[in-house]
């Protein structure tokens, strides 16, 4: 079962299984067809049913350099998520200087003093450019 | 014939004015900046810059000014996609595709430089097309109604599904996913939410930018943290700046053919630069004698959709400038430009304000010259790029793109669909799924629902009214042909043929 | 210019925090949030009405957009602002026809917010072809009649201004037509020219080709003929109801009187503007004066027309 998992590819079709299942179910719920024509859930439904066979082929091809999941990648996106998570609340700046800090000592295997000359200068530049230059109203500090 | 190249050379008498020069020449090179910038895009700054064109005293200046953004984004779109794999703007998805295994080569340059031949070619091409047979091909505009929408969108979404190297499996796959994704939002002919969850962000649809950015860029940053080392290998072998004598040859039919889709395509409303680069991609593949070349940095497959994409940015003003039909969400911004300016873009500008019209228009061979001059020696300065070492360009891009994304529409929402999108760029890209069919799928799904069931209400429930019009029969036709052609093939040499993966990486 | 705009931003952004929360209104610049994307009518008069009412209220209006969901994201940030006066929107008759559709919103498109002044209303009218055989808006009403669902119609959407009104055309009259709801207003002129659809219901999208005579105009729909066509006859003339396009200026609800009063007075002062008034016409927009109190009631009866009718028609 876990052995499975190892295979990037099945990860892939599990997951675009669960979301055609839940965008089939949602196009049941919208309807297939109205006094006028199809409705609007009709051609969703029908792209899912095809989806299903498809991922069934797919999972079957095999390649000789098949790939495998590496740690530093995905925690990399929980980390990304996490900062998005937290940019409603604390604005721009204190959230992207850790983000890119962090990033530089954990994933680059830089040391610390790097990662924050290098978030430093990479803020003031976007700074720069998208709000000084292009006046984009962006919060920069927490909304209190 | 005569009477339009006389009204070109008054265009021309307007357009190389100093202050005119000056204008054009500031929006090249504001176009060039944002268009290497991913996720700042034309539409925006048009945007933010039209409210200062209120005070301009000078309306051809200030249209000038817009309309050089616009083209100026195009010819810089390319940049990102071929260096970074982060598309620059939304029409130049498929040069990441070829550009930026070329760049991993150590192609670089020639990628570079061939884009930016391309598209000078191709957009001076059809500005020569749009000033002497331009508001002919107006009418073929406007005849696109519902049917022939929906034929080309299937089309679009059959050739999408073989581009890149994967199997067609894996393609077709991508593309149904692609189709899920893209009809998230208001459904045009109901008025009714799909998919949308009560999020408002997701009301309109989920974005296009943040998607592309995340799937290409934050997905390859990502494969790239684990690929260590690698992208120090290529760095080491910037080689030439111009493309070598075989390149040559190989692209310049491929400039033609996509020059001429891509004006073709640039015409109809909607249809727009997307459309012309993919088409353009499929039709060098196809013609190719080495088409397992493409996916693995085929020089034909950056040339091609980059001069379509320009070559369609140059004739969606013929619909603009001659019908008063903004076809894409740039062109409606410069209408409203142009509206700032008291001139009412539409049948009547020809007679009322042909200063505008021929200005405007020469001052695209104008803006096509400069570009080029522009950016042949910047090929150079953006090769540098790839000596910066990992650790800083990676952070670099993400900034961009977080940046970028937020500034498109001032929403959350769209910050976290960044992340969602990079997390799921990289896990395709583990399981060898190309995202370039995902994009197109997605672009395309609204278009083919919409117009199908627009259709059906046209032709009273009767489905008939597809194949009984001469255009959409042709393209359904075709596209007949094409899949039942995939199909066998794929078959005939059987499931257990073992693909390469879309990327030789 | 910008200088002097940057000087007055750090300024009042200094005086923020030395002078006393009840001096004087307004002390710094106030953010105008335009629901829509840049350069579609609504944006384009709201930031010349802005510009002008610049000069009676002493500080820049800075306008900022915030498009998308059919205005209600912007219309969701401006019902979460304070009603410091700081920040107003502007109001357009979608943004509570959406909430007819059945659409969640986080907000009440009515009850959240204090209304300011009004501005104008859009003009929208029914266009057919030039060679088309239909002539007055009668001779169409009879053929859709005599031929129930023969003739397509064009509306930027399902639920619009546009498409209500011509339910309500329908309803009234007994005609039946077949609509094509067409991706916003900008592609109904096109459906008409390439003769997809035998008739459009828009804003002013028609005006260039009323211009080049390649379309007719049927009938508008305002209170009173528009002054750039005063040949042809308003929906109430004719006997038909018709909904209003509604523009206003609209700040989040509980705005203190005092600071309410002085927006409107500044803003219904700045219709006299001559560049406001050239713009609106440039749109086929009409200039309507109205006080605050008055654009509440009036919103509130397009509201419950547009519910009478969507109910109406359900069945």
């Amino acid at each position: 079962m876990f052995r499975a998992l190892e295979r990037p590819v099945n990860v892939a079709a599990i997951l675009i299984a669960a979301v055609a299942v839940a965008f089939g179910i949602a196009s049941w719920r919208l309807g297939f067809w109205t006094d006028d024509g199809p409705g609007p859930g009709l051609l969703p439904f029908v792209t899912v049913c095809f989806l299903f066979p498809i991922l069934f082929l797919i999972v079957r091809e095999k390649f000789d350099d098949e790939e495998r999941f590496k740690a530093s990648p995905l925690a990399a996106i929980i980390l990304l998520c996490v900062y998005a998570a937290t940019l409603p609340y604390l604005g721009f700046l204190i959230p992207t200087v850790a983000l890119i800090v962090a990033w530089t000592t954990l994933f680059e295997r830089q040391n610390v003093l790097r990662g924050i000359v290098l978030s430093g200068f990479l803020v003031a530049c976007g700074w720069v450019i998208f709000v000084y230059l292009l006046r984009v109203p962006m919060p920069l500090l927490p909304v209190w | 014939m005569l009477n339009s190249l006389e009204q070109i050379f008054y265009g021309l008498s307007l357009a190389v004015l100093p202050q005119n020069l000056l204008y054009a020449f500031m929006g090249c090179i504001l176009g060039t900046l944002v268009g290497v910038l991913p996720g700042l895009g034309p539409i925006t700054t048009i945007a933010v810059l039209l409210p200062l064109t209120f005070q301009a005293s000078d309306p051809l200046g200030a249209i000038i000014m817009l309309a050089s953004i616009y083209y100026g984004a195009m010819y810089g779109g390319s940049t990102t996609s071929i260096l970074l794999r982060v598309p620059g703007e939304a029409a130049s998805v498929i040069t990441c595709i070829d550009g930026y295994e070329m760049a991993k080569q150590g192609r670089a340059g020639p990628a570079l430089s061939i884009a930016a031949i391309g598209s000078f070619v191709a957009g001076t091409g059809s500005v020569i097309a749009l000033s002497f047979v331009g508001p002919a091909f107006a009418k073929f505009a406007v005849s696109f109604g519902p049917p022939e929408y929906f034929a080309l969108a299937i089309f679009g979404l059959v050739l999408s599904a073989t581009i890149g190297g994967g199997s067609p499996a894996r393609g077709f796959c991508m593309v149904l996913l692609g189709i899920l994704f893209g009809l998230v939002g208001t459904d045009t002919v109901t008025g009714v939410e799909r998919f949308a969850m009560g999020v408002p962000a997701l009301a309109d649809g989920i974005d296009l930018v943040p998607l592309l950015m995340g799937l290409f860029g934050l997905g390859e940053i990502l494969y790239n943290l684990e690929q260590k080392g690698e992208l120090s290998v290529l760095t080491s072998k910037i080689g030439r700046l111009l493309p070598n004598r075989e390149e040559w040859k190989e692209s310049a039919g491929a400039i033609g053919r996509g020059s001429v889709l891509g004006f073709l395509v640039g015409l109809i409303p909607g249809g727009g630069a997307i459309i012309g680069s993919l088409l353009s991609y499929t039709v060098e593949k196809k013609l190719s004698k080495t088409p397992e070349k493409f996916g693995h940095g085929a020089i034909a497959g950056v040339a091609g959709p980059e001069s379509a994409n320009n070559a369609a940015a140059s004739s969606s003003f013929v619909p603009l400038l001659t019908l008063g039909l903004p076809g894409n969400a740039v062109t409606a911004v410069l209408f409203a430009g142009l509206l700032i300016q008291n001139v009412q873009p539409g049948p009547l500008m020809l007679v009322k304000n042909p200063d505008i019209f021929w200005g405007v228009i020469a001052s695209m061979y104008v803006g096509n010259v400069m570009l080029l001059i522009l950016n042949l020696p910047l090929v150079g300065l953006w090769v540098q790029l790839l000596r910066v070492p990992v650790w800083i360009l990676g952070p670099a891009v993400l900034l961009v793109a977080i940046f970028g994304t937020y500034s498109l529409r001032s929403n959350w929402t769209d910050v976290s669909l960044l992340m969602i999108a990079g997390g799921a760029g990289y896990i395709l890209r583990k399981a060898a799924l190309d995202a370039g069919p995902f994009a197109m799928a997605f672009i395309l799904a609204n278009i083919m629902d919409t117009s199908l069931r627009q259709a059906l209400l046209m032709g009273d429930g009767n489905i008939a009214i597809i194949v009984s019009r001469p255009l959409s029969a042709l393209i359904i036709g075709v596209t007949t042909v094409v899949v039942i052609y995939t199909v066998y093939s794929y078959f005939k040499a059987g499931r257990a043929k073992k693909y390469e993966r879309p990327d030789n990486s | 210019m910008k200088l002097k705009r940057l000087v007055l931003a750090l300024a009042a952004a200094c005086a923020m925090f030395v002078q006393p929360a009840n001096a004087q209104y307004p002390n710094k610049p106030i953010t105008l949030i335009v629901p829509w994307a840049p350069g579609g009518s609504t944006d384009q008069t709201a930031r010349v009405l802005a510009k002008a009412a610049e000069n009676y209220l002493g500080q820049p209006i800075i306008v900022v957009n915030r498009p998308g969901a059919s205005t209600t994201i912007g219309m969701a940030e401006l019902a979460k602002a304070a009603p410091d006066g700081y920040t107003i929107g502007t109001l357009s008759s979608t943004g509570y026809l959406v909430k007819l559709q059945g659409r969640q919103l986080s907000f009440d498109p009515i009850e959240d917010f204090s209304y300011i002044s009004y501005y104008g209303d859009n003009l929208i009218g029914i266009a057919v072809l030039t060679d088309s055989p239909y002539k007055t808006l009668k001779e169409l009403v009879a053929f859709g009649k005599a031929n129930p669902g023969k003739l397509k119609y064009g509306t930027a959407g399902v639920g619009t201004t546009q498409h209500l009104t011509i339910e309500a055309l329908q309803r009234d009259s007994g005609a039946k037509f077949v609509h094509v709801p067409q991706q916003g207003s900008a592609a109904s002129a096109p459906a008409l020219l390439g003769g997809h659809v035998d008739f459009i219901m828009e804003t002013s999208v028609w005006a260039p080709f009323i211009e080049s005579k390649q379309m007719r105009l049927l009938a508008v729909s305002a209170t009173k003929r528009s002054d750039v066509y005063p040949d042809v006859p308003t929906f109430t003339e004719l006997g038909f109801k018709s909904l209003r396009s509604v523009q206003a200026i609209i700040a989040p609800k509980g705005l203190p009187e005092d600071i309410r009063a002085k927006l409107e007075s500044a803003f219904r002062k700045a219709l006299n503007d001559k560049a406001f008034q050239a713009t609106m016409q440039k749109l086929a927009m009409q200039v309507v004066d109205l006080p605050g109190a008055d654009v509440k009631k009036l919103v509130e009866g397009e509201y419950a027309l547009a519910k009478d009718l969507i109910e109406s028609t359900k069945k």
